[in-house]
């Protein structure tokens, strides 16, 4: 229960609000220093640093408008006129590059007087609302207005002027009010700049000059991708965030982590007492730099949404209405239905999944129950249908299952090779800070059988797109490697030096094989040779060539191979172990690396150290006090078909809805149905929620203390800043689940939980809550060899001592397109939702993407008569579903792809039980499917319906008691 | 049976086929047998055991499976 602990160490994480920081040019990096005077003070800064940015530095405020650190300078605004010595006029100094010797004025006469004016001429176009503007109180142009000491206007106000213009509210998340604008291109850059979408420009020169979005089209209907860094730019009222102009400033702030995809930026959590007035990233975030996406700025509103579970409740059948019970009543049902499941099918009947979605310390203690309380090891994580092979195929390859780099590093990339991801919607801050470097010359390779929006945006185009047939990476990977092994372009030094030897030898006499070379496999992939060819020259000869990959890699029936594949690539062009190269899982979710490191895999112990050592086994018995079994429990694919079976009784899911995100939902729902107790744990009623007989409400990332360990395998702190809907932390649920059942767990913070993770694991000894308050973030391993984490991996040596060279045949899939299913269908995700949809649904991103669509190509359309926009069937070999097609050239022909954001969509329908050989990871990827104009939604979809109307009822039933009763 | 026994023996098919490029039958049998103790539970291992040492499992068997199921077994009785 809720201890006074927690609250106090809450309280000191919040800090009064105050604008950030801002020296107003970006920071320079140089080994040259340069020493100057500024009004007197001498100054020392490194080379390339702007005066603007020396005056600040040294506490020397100089007025600026257009200038942001941000944003490389601009010197627009003339606000920052400086005097020089023995220079003329009047120059810039966010333009003007420090000397040595320099003797800067930021203060004389004629400076103020020049200010003035300046001002004087913003403010003639300006309204003089500043009592009920959204900004008042945090405007920099008020601010300005006030540090130059502007007194009258004495053109008037009654000139040409833009006070009339109208404001575009096109979009839900933010206002622009062009009235308000000062032209000062800060938002125009940011969206260059930063953000790397060049949706906004200046249109019209002179007095006409006004902000506008495309081709001038509302906001919402423009490029726009409501990231937000121009509202955050803004240093007037033009663009701000709706929920500011609502509710008024900020009184204080937090720093925490967002809860969205594996970048985990880092943001201030701006509040007023309880109420988030707006998330604004962190500009000293280590993996955002200041920067976010649509869903982690605008799309928190979720979390007060009135879905939220706010009780707990129980219920004997699923076909009863919910009971709402206090939080007592409901841990003592679930532990008794759990001990009575175990009393009748033994002890291994029981499992639990753990949640990318939770924090380490929350995900640490569900493997903990189910190891401690439950005693045995039914233990999994949603991982497991996203990046398992990751796990397998990099421990087995590098031995360590985790990324190599840190984000930055792609900043020192020559090559970046994307192969099955698509930064620019699911990992988006990360895919700006690729494309900055794009921008500036890197080369991109992109292996992805559609043309995803980085192979050709503005300023950026792919040298290469391998559009290869969905289920060939493997093929395409030998194809590459063969390349490098028969053309001469191996590191020899890097192998020799950092490999196996014989592994690399076996390795080699396999990939050279004729039947691995490019034009062998072009009838497999469907890439041209020469494509592949120059590709692979390309990424070998770079210098510096890293690998970013997603589940389009992972979600095969050969995830793993692929993943190897990759490794074995790197490695033999010795792109390991060094600033901008590497091996980079792109993780979907927040907590994926977490999950996993926290021992979430059924034959893993926190830290990948396997369940049957029994020297490891041994410290987790000592410390947690009992004896735990030496084998590998089930997996959740064989927890489902063991529920199905009638053998498997009893699952605890915190965070996770198995019943939309895995594949073939039919079976999915078919095992939840057969289970004798089912412990949701969530934040809504989720599809997997309509199944279960206890639901704990679980609480967002805003309402409880721990951390999240993003893609880099940085560790940042998720801090609590407002209470928990029905009072309890997620953890804080699990420990009382726990001492239900007898086992006791007794924390009062979850700093607890972390020293016991650091006690137990060597690659977290280091990590605490105190390192993560003093550095803002760590990246493990963090331990007394890497006492401040570890950047890049792989630097001297590989955890396994030498590289291990995994041979990588190439098993085609089972699932093969027939005269009856001829299409292939892949999955994936877009920006404004975020996997099942269950937070974003509950959003305004719902404006974005209302449904999920089937892209079909126009031939395969024409073929089928099918139109842009008509109910389409997709139907495989395990279900059927019925989706609204878009006819687009964006997939090849013979491949259809969806979305599967929406519940009703049912794309999980149709996705099949094959998966991953070596972990079991579902093909997602690749399912053969029929697709057929229709004229109504399929059976699964309408009984899918009248049992969620059904549930919906169970649970609305529940409110309505708890209205009458009180 | 907690996964179906055609599940099981797809898996370890499939396995079977990825995890070598050695075609002797006995060391790709030994490296299944391997990859099942790591990652299989002793409930899937046990049922795969029973069905490949009976009829008509025995004889459906392809070799590395029955090489594998060989391993498991003694490994079994070793403990």
């Amino acid at each position: 229960m809720p201890s006074d602990s927690t609250v106090d160490s809450t309280v000191k994480q919040w800090k009064p609000y105050r604008r950030a920081d801002d020296f107003g040019t970006p920071e320079h990096i140089s080994e040259v220093s340069v020493a100057l005077e500024i009004d007197g003070q001498t100054v020392t800064v490194p080379e390339g640093t702007s005066v603007m940015r020396a005056a600040i530095e040294a506490g020397v405020n100089v007025p600026k408008l257009c200038a942001s650190d941000s944003l490389e300078p601009f010197g627009s605004c003339r606000l920052c006129v400086v005097e020089i010595e023995g220079r003329k006029g009047f120059p810039a100094s966010c333009t003007t590059e420090v000397a040595e010797g320099m003797r800067v004025s930021t203060q004389t006469p004629a400076v103020a007087k020049l200010r003035r004016n300046v001002m004087e001429l913003y403010i003639s176009d300006h309204p003089l609302d500043c009592l009920t503007c959204p900004t008042n109180g945090d405007c920099e142009l008020q601010d300005m207005a006030g540090a130059v000491g502007l007194r009258d206007v004495r053109y008037g106000y009654d000139g040409a002027n833009h006070l009339a213009a109208e404001k575009d509210k096109s979009n839900d998340y933010f206002t622009f009010d062009p009235s308000k604008c000062i032209v000062c291109s800060r938002c125009v850059r940011a969206c260059d700049e930063v953000q790397g979408t060049h949706a906004l420009t200046i249109d019209g020169r002179g007095f006409a000059s006004m902000v506008a979005a495309s081709d001038d089209v509302p906001f919402f209907d423009s490029e726009c991708v409501s990231c937000g860094a121009c509202v955050q730019a803004c240093p007037t009222a033009t663009l701000t965030e709706n929920s500011l102009i609502e509710l008024g400033q900020p009184e204080h702030y937090a720093i925490t982590t967002c809860a969205y995809c594996g970048v985990g930026c880092s943001f201030r959590a701006e509040m007023k007492g309880e109420q988030v007035v707006r998330m604004v990233p962190n500009k000293d975030g280590h993996a955002n730099h200041g920067h976010s996406c649509v869903k982690g700025r605008f799309a928190f509103g979720y979390a007060t949404h009135p879905d939220r579970i706010s009780a707990p409740m129980i219920r004997d059948s699923i076909h009863e209405p919910w009971r709402k019970v206090d939080w007592d009543e409901a841990v003592t049902f679930a532990a008794q239905k759990i001990r009575n499941v175990q009393q009748q099918y033994g002890p291994l009947s029981v499992g639990g999944i753990t949640s990318s979605r939770c924090t380490n310390e929350e995900t640490y203690l569900v493997q903990k129950l189910v190891r401690a309380a439950f005693g045995n090891n039914n233990v999994d994580t949603c991982a497991r249908v996203c990046h398992s092979p990751t796990g397998y195929g990099l421990k087995t390859t590098l031995g360590e299952s985790a990324g190599t780099q840190t984000f930055d590093s792609v900043l020192e990339a020559d090559v970046v090779m994307v192969i099955g991801a698509n930064p620019t919607d699911a990992h988006p801050v990360f895919a700006s800070q690729m494309k900055r470097r794009l921008r500036a010359g890197a080369e991109l390779i992109v292996a992805d059988p559609r043309a995803i929006g980085l192979v050709r945006s503005p300023h950026i185009e792919a040298k290469h797109h391998l559009q290869l047939r969905p289920g060939t990476n493997v093929a395409l990977v030998n194809a590459m490697a063969h390349v490098v092994v028969t053309e001469g372009l191996e590191d020899q030094a890097f192998i020799e030096a950092r490999c196996d030897i014989e592994a690399y030898e076996t390795w080699r006499e396999f990939i050279a094989q004729p039947e691995h070379s490019p034009e062998q496999s072009e009838s497999v992939t469907g890439v041209p040779a020469a494509e592949v060819r120059a590709a692979a020259r390309l990424y070998a000869e770079a210098g510096n060539a890293a690998i970013y990959y997603g589940l389009g890699v992972t979600e095969h029936s050969q995830g793993s191979t692929m993943v190897m594949g990759i490794a074995n690539l790197a490695m033999a062009t010795g792109n390991l172990g060094k600033l901008g190269g590497g091996v980079n899982p792109l993780r979907g979710q927040n907590n994926v690396q977490g999950a996993c490191d926290m021992g979430s895999f059924p034959h893993e112990l926190p830290g990948y150290r396997h369940i049957s050592d029994p020297a490891v086994r041994g410290e987790f018995e000592s410390r947690w006090g009992v004896s735990l079994l030496p084998e590998p429990g089930y997996r959740i694919p064989n927890m489902l078909d063991a529920a199905v079976s009638g053998e498997f009784k009893a699952l605890y899911v915190q965070g996770e809805d198995v019943a939309q995100s895995d594949p073939d939902t039919q079976h999915v729902t078919a095992a939840l149905e057969a289970l004798e107790c089912l412990i949701v744990q969530d934040i809504f009623l989720n599809e997997t929620a309509k199944y279960a007989h206890v639901l704990l409400p679980g609480s967002t990332f805003l309402e409880k203390n721990g951390t999240f360990t993003n893609a880099e395998r940085r560790i940042s702190p998720v801090r609590k800043v407002m209470q928990p809907v029905a009072g309890l932390e997620d953890w804080e649920v699990t420990c009382a689940l726990s001492n239900a059942l007898g086992y006791p767990m007794e924390y009062a913070h979850p700093r607890e939980i972390m020293a016991e993770i650091a006690a137990l694991t060597p690659t977290f000894r280091g990590v605490s809550y105190e390192l993560l308050d003093r550095r803002g973030s760590v990246q493990w391993p963090c331990n007394t060899e890497h006492p401040e984490g570890t950047e890049i991996m792989h630097e001297e040596t590989f955890p396994i001592g030498k590289g291990h060279f995994a041979p990588t045949p190439f098993v085609a899939t089972d699932e093969r397109t027939t005269r009856k299913y001829p299409l292939l269908l892949t999955t994936g995700r877009i920006l404004s939702q975020y996997n099942v949809g269950a937070q974003t649904r509950r959003t305004s991103n719902i404006n974005w993407h209302d449904e999920d669509r089937l892209e079909i190509h126009p031939e395969d359309a024409e073929l089928r008569g099918i139109a842009d926009g008509q109910w389409v069937g997709i139907t495989s070999r395990v279900g059927e579903t019925v989706m609204r097609a878009v006819v687009t050239d964006g997939v090849l022909p013979g491949v259809v792809y969806t979305t599967f954001h929406h519940p009703e969509s049912g794309a999980n329908v149709v996705t099949t039980e094959n998966s991953d050989w070596a972990t079991n990871c579902p093909e997602y990827k690749v399912t053969a499917v029929q697709v057929v104009p229709v004229s109504q939604p399929s059976d699964w979809q309408q009984r899918h319906a009248s049992f969620s109307d059904m549930q919906e009822e169970a649970l609305a039933s529940a409110e309505r008691v708890e209205t009458t009763a009180s | 049976m907690s996964v179906s026994i055609d599940k099981l023996v797809r898996m370890a098919e499939q396995i079977s086929a990825n995890i070598s490029i050695d075609e002797d039958t006995q060391r790709r049998g030994e490296k299944l047998a391997l990859h099942m103790q790591k990652f299989w539970d002793p409930r899937m291992r046990q049922n795969f055991l029973e069905y490949a040492r009976s009829e008509p499992g025995a004889s459906a068997l392809s070799p590395a499976l029955a090489a594998a199921a060989e391993h498991l077994h003694a490994e079994n009785a070793g403990t």
